[in-house]
């Protein structure tokens, strides 16, 4: 178990059999060794600014990138987005959606609140490992946020 | 012997000139007057004919004078003349005066029969003429209008209307204007007035005549048509919202498919994955071949789901036109499949095509589909020709893609652009049977027709048309 301050990935999934799946595909690459798995809105909310389960966090240690996905329960994905990215905290955080929806209204939303990239999770596993890798790699080695 | 033929001459002159005054009474009337002059030019005639008898029997032994009886002669015959060159001036009158009154009886007819009122007012505003129009209409009868002003026949809103008129009316204007009378009954009439206001020599003014138009019936039709109208749009606007309510519903409908479905779709093709990954010792050639079906099998109801999506997505997108070089557009498309299958040796022959006007992005979506039919369908092919072009027609342009391909039978033509509809098997060619379903949801959205033709074995032409000027059919 790691600590809650060498989190490198956060991930914002309600699905188990999604995070199931998104685990798998990240330890296929070995990326799953720092991540977190928030099951809805409101947590992963705790959790970036911590309040809540996560008041002992300490804030300035930032997950390297978020996926998160979109329909979340309690508070949804959009919403999650726009408190980010609107907290000059947390704004640095580049932030991946991953969601199964190709509505257009989604990407264009979450474009308009800055994020960084947009994963439609293929039903095809072998092709969403590859975009998790890449993606995966890019924020973490490629990408460093600035600190 | 000479003055009894100059007496003679002189008595049946002035004869002839108290029959023809006698005559004149049938034209001219006046019958005393003229039986008086010929009363006294036969008075005359006896005269001179008790003369010439007694000349002629010998009685006077003095004949009279040759000079004066020839003086007589020649008035006698004046007489006549007289007479006779004044008849055709009476005549004249006479015809005039007939003309005059023919003409008045057919006036008077005209303004008793009309179909609209007329009323006639002095220079004091009082009616001194009314026809039978406008008496029915205001339900009194003439007595009780004549000698009475218009404004008695008006409510107070009405007379201050009139009252207003009457100083354009003083002005010389004579613009017709709607006015409402109270009739006996206390209804209300509309009508139009068509004044016209007279004025003397002097240019004073000498009141009017005006015609009053029943519009009861035109005002019962334009409420009619006003209240119909706001029915119309009253219904526009349910059923607007009814469709916006489905249109929302639909839309949070393929919201749902769209995540919901796919989700465990997803599940389903990611974890026979880790299967056949992580327990491959446990499961021989068979079982692992059984686990791909499954697998596979995720992947086309994924392909499935996102193609009608993709369709249903077209009906509700907003279009945004813009001028389209169809040329580039479909030379660009075509390109983007050679990098994308480099292994198969692919002929374009493009033609020119007429620039058009319509939303971009669709309009690529037309020629990605038609191509990549067109390239699927001539694989088997040695040497796969596709020609794309173009003409110009009246209020469209027309657009072709022909390949030498497999075609098709004509007696399936009509099933060739139904959603899902397929005229070969999955092993044959792969796809769904979207493609050709969104071409055409495309092409009509812009107004434009799709059709194709084709042999089997003797390859295929697809046709779309775009209008000259697009709109957007929903």
């Amino acid at each position: 178990m790691v600590t809650a301050n060498e989190i490198e990935i956060l991930l914002v999934e309600d699905n188990p059999d999604d995070v199931e799946l998104t685990l798998r595909a990240l330890r296929k690459h070995n990326l799953a060794n720092n991540v977190q798995v928030v099951r809805d809105g409101a947590e992963a909310l705790e959790f970036i600014f911590c309040t809540g389960a996560y008041a002992g966090r300490d804030i300035n240690h930032k997950p390297r990138v978020i996926f998160l996905d979109l329909k979340l329960p309690k508070v949804d994905g959009l919403e999650v987005l726009r408190k980010v990215k609107s907290d000059e905290r947390t704004k640095t955080i580049p932030v991946v959606v991953l969601t199964s929806s190709h509505e257009e209204r989604d990407v264009v939303e979450s474009y308009k609140l800055g994020i960084n990239s947009y994963i439609t999770k293929p039903v095809d596993f072998d092709k969403f490992v590859l975009a998790v890798k890449e993606l995966g790699f890019y924020w973490l080695l490629l990408n460093k946020p600035p600190r | 012997m000479n003055v009894a033929l100059v007496l003679t001459i002189s008595v049946l002159l002035q004869f002839a000139a108290a029959i023809l005054a006698l005559r004149l009474i049938r034209i001219t009337g006046r019958r005393r007057a003229w039986v008086l002059i010929a009363i006294g030019i036969s008075i005359m005639a006896i005269r001179r004919f008790i003369t010439l008898s007694h000349m002629l029997s010998g009685e006077i032994t003095h004949p009279p004078d040759l000079i004066a009886e020839l003086v007589a002669l020649v008035t006698s015959a004046l007489m006549v003349v007289g007479v006779a060159l004044i008849a055709p001036l009476f005549l004249s009158i006479k015809r005039s005066e007939e003309a005059l009154r023919e003409s008045e009886e057919k006036y008077r007819k005209l303004v008793e029969t009309m179909n609209e009122g007329l009323a006639v007012r002095d220079e004091n505003g009082l009616i001194t003429y009314i026809n039978d129009r406008l008496c029915e209409m205001w339900g009194y009868s003439r007595d009780e209008i004549i000698g009475r002003t218009v404004s008695d026949f008006l409510d107070e809103t009405n007379q201050n209307i009139m009252r207003e008129q009457m100083v354009r009316r003083k002005k010389g204007e004579r613009v017709p204007y709607e006015i409402k009378w109270t009739a006996k009954d206390g209804q209300k009439i509309p009508t139009i007035v068509s004044p016209a206001p007279l004025f003397d020599a002097g240019g004073h003014f000498g009141g009017g005549f005006a015609v009053i138009t029943d519009i009861t019936e035109r005002k019962r039709a334009e409420e009619e048509i006003l209240r119909l109208n706001a029915e119309l749009e009253q219904r526009v606007i349910e059923r607007t919202t009814q469709l916006e309510t489905v249109n929302k519903e639909l839309e949070a409908f393929s919201y749902s498919v769209s995540h919901d479905l796919r989700a465990p779709l997803r599940a389903i093709n990611g974890f026979s994955g880790a299967l056949i990954e992580d327990y491959s010792d446990k499961f021989d050639a068979e079982g692992k071949r059984l686990l791909n079906i499954i697998r596979s099998n995720t992947k086309k109801m994924g392909q499935l789901i996102d193609d009608l999506l993709a369709f249903s997505r077209l009906g509700r997108q907003q279009m945004a036109a813009s001028d389209v070089d169809m040329g580039e557009l479909a030379k660009a498309v075509f390109d983007e499949f050679k990098t994308i299958s480099p292994g198969q040796s692919l002929q374009l022959d493009i033609q020119e095509l007429p620039p058009a006007h319509g939303d971009r992005a669709m309009i690529r979506q037309v020629f990605v589909n038609l191509l990549s039919n067109a390239i699927k369908f001539t694989r088997p092919e040695e040497t796969p020709i596709i020609e794309i072009g173009g003409y110009v027609e009246e209020n469209e342009n027309i657009y072709y893609i022909k390949d030498n391909g497999v075609g098709f039978d004509m007696q399936y033509v009509d099933k060739l652009f139904g959603i899902f509809q397929r005229l070969h098997s999955v092993e044959e060619f792969e796809g769904t049977g979207v493609g050709l379903a969104i071409v055409q949801r495309i092409i009509h959205r812009h107004g434009g027709r799709v059709w194709a033709e084709g042999k089997v074995n003797g390859g295929a032409t697809f046709y779309f048309t775009l209008p000259r000027e697009t709109r957007d059919e929903g």
